[in-house]
């Protein structure tokens, strides 16, 4: 309570500079968080496209009935199959005229159905990845009745880059926005620690230890980053919703991305407080 | 032995020599003054001894604590067992005598029935009862410096090391004080008083350490100890 107490008075005799160091932490944090929110809808983005994810294996002309359901059974001993359907010529043509809509009399005009039987294989939620994708597909590949597959590698594989791009680039904004958030807190807290130069020499003479007199600058600093937090992730929900009223898909940061966020702008805000006091105890010595 | 230098010598970065091979031992319970001009090195010697500076040779031990092996958290703990007093008295304007008392005792983290009851009692050992909830540029220069003592005795240390504690103070009150100090150590408590004013060392009758450009030139008592300054009668 005494530490407590301590750093609300600090905060309080900072006035003008606390206010500030908030706005710059809350500012800073802000740019942190909209990163990690285009960073949650792009995974939420990379999710989606998972769930759609299918290998379609076209059948060669020629596979009678019997193949086709001998080629089935073949593909769902492959563990990660979790469900496969049959599309004959005729369906698969069916489907093209829907997707022709009021144009679908072009495909009037053919003879024959060009289009072969295909497999619409789906892969267990789990083995929806890339890399397990292009393994099945290779096996299917393989497969005697099998002329050609498609699975739609070029845009899982740019969509996984981009994901992996923007942790990278989370990382480095993380960087920066912590470096600013330190050298932020810390000054504010030097300012603190100057104007209870008396107290603290008068502390540490009368046998307080390091952490007696640290510990009321740790929780301003602690407080400076709380406040910060609250205020940029209020910030960001309130971005977020104006955005949502046009793009309803998107989403907010998932509760372990503001735990992370929270608890990132916490850290800075005492490693920024505990670099500085510490620098003022030691070089006073 | 509570306090003992061996061939302690401190010299600082500019070359400055403050403190030249000085050698001595203080007893539990012995009252002693370390006198000499200024610049002769008293408060560097008293500094070694709360240990807020290091030889640049020999040893420094207070009990069982010595100045070439202690640790950060040792020298707290050292603190708790060495009261310090200032002739500008270190007070926080800002907190009020009983405050002011109630530091050390937060700082060990005693509880807050025992701090009250502690502060309350050597306060009035001190003779400031009826002045607790003052602030200090309240009170003369006599009830600041008690306060001072108070808060150094707060945490009943083995050892008072005293800083020219009446040098802002008139001969009657600087007097008081001095009766404080003996007192306080016929409590027990050892106490050595740095100043510049042998006057009431001789008057006392006891040990004088004298000390001149850092070295030690005499160890005796009171009236034997040769040299010294005008009494100080301001």
């Amino acid at each position: 309570m005494y530490h407590l107490t301590q750093a609300v008075t600090g905060i309080k005799r900072a006035g003008f500079m606390s206010v500030a160091c908030i706005i710059i932490m809350t500012c800073t944090l802000l740019i942190f968080g909209i990163f990690l929110l285009a960073t949650a809808n792009l995974r939420e983005i990379l999710r989606f496209a998972h769930e759609k994810v299918e290998i379609v294996a076209f059948l060669e002309d020629g596979v009678s009935a019997a193949g086709a359901d001998s080629l089935e059974a073949e593909i769902k001993n492959i563990p990660f199959v979790e469900q496969i359907r049959h599309v004959s010529p005729t369906e698969a043509l069916e489907r093209l005229k829907t997707e022709f809509g009021t144009r679908s009399y072009i495909l009037d005009a053919l003879d024959d159905n060009p289009l072969p039987a295909s497999l619409e294989i789906v892969l267990k939620p789990q083995y929806r990845l890339k890399d397990r994708v292009i393994s099945v597909a290779e096996r299917i590949e393989q497969m005697k009745g099998v002329e050609d597959i498609s699975y739609g590698r070029g845009w899982i594989t740019i969509l996984e880059r981009m994901v992996r791009v923007f942790a990278l680039v989370d990382i480095a904004v993380g960087m920066v926005v912590g470096i600013a958030a330190v050298v932020t807190v810390s000054y504010t807290v030097r300012l603190t620690l100057f104007a209870r130069r008396d107290l603290i020499r008068v502390l540490k003479l009368v046998g307080a230890t390091d952490f007696f007199v640290m510990a009321p600058f740790i929780l301003e600093g602690l407080i400076h980053g709380a406040v910060s937090i609250v205020l940029s992730t209020g910030m960001l929900y309130l971005g977020f919703r104006v955005v949502d009223v046009k793009v309803p898909q998107a989403v907010f940061m998932p509760w372990g991305m503001i735990v992370f966020f929270a608890v990132f702008g916490i850290l800075v805000a005492v490693l920024g407080s505990w670099l500085s006091v510490r620098s003022f105890l030691w070089e006073k010595e | 032995m509570l306090v003992k230098l061996e061939n302690v010598s401190k010299l600082y970065k500019e070359g400055t020599v403050a403190l030249d091979d000085i050698t001595l031992s203080l007893d539990k319970g012995e009252f002693a003054f370390i006198t000499g001009p200024s610049g002769a090195g008293k408060s560097t010697l008293l500094k070694m001894i709360y240990m807020d500076e290091f030889p640049s040779e020999g040893e420094v031990r207070v009990g069982t604590h010595k100045s070439s092996s202690i640790s950060r958290k040792e020298i707290a703990l050292l603190r708790r067992e060495v009261g310090v007093v200032f002739q500008e008295f270190k007070l926080l304007k800002e907190l009020t005598a009983f405050e002011n008392v109630v530091l050390p005792l937060r700082a060990v983290g005693r509880r807050e029935s025992s701090i009250r009851k502690r502060v309350n009692s050597v306060l009035y050992s001190v003779g400031l009862s009826s002045k607790r909830h003052q602030f200090p540029l309240k009170l003369s220069g006599g009830e600041q410096q008690r306060i001072a003592i108070a808060r150094a005795m707060a945490l009943r240390p083995s050892i008072l090391l005293a800083d020219e504690p009446t040098g802002n103070l008139d001969p009657v009150t600087a007097e008081q004080i001095f009766d404080l100090l003996v007192d306080i150590n016929r409590g027990g408590t050892s106490v050595l008083v740095a100043t510049h004013d042998i006057r009431h060392a001789e008057k006392l009758g006891k040990r004088v350490i004298r000390l001149e450009h850092g070295k030690m030139v005499d160890d005796g008592i009171g009236a034997t100890a040769e040299g010294g300054d005008q009494p100080c009668t301001t």
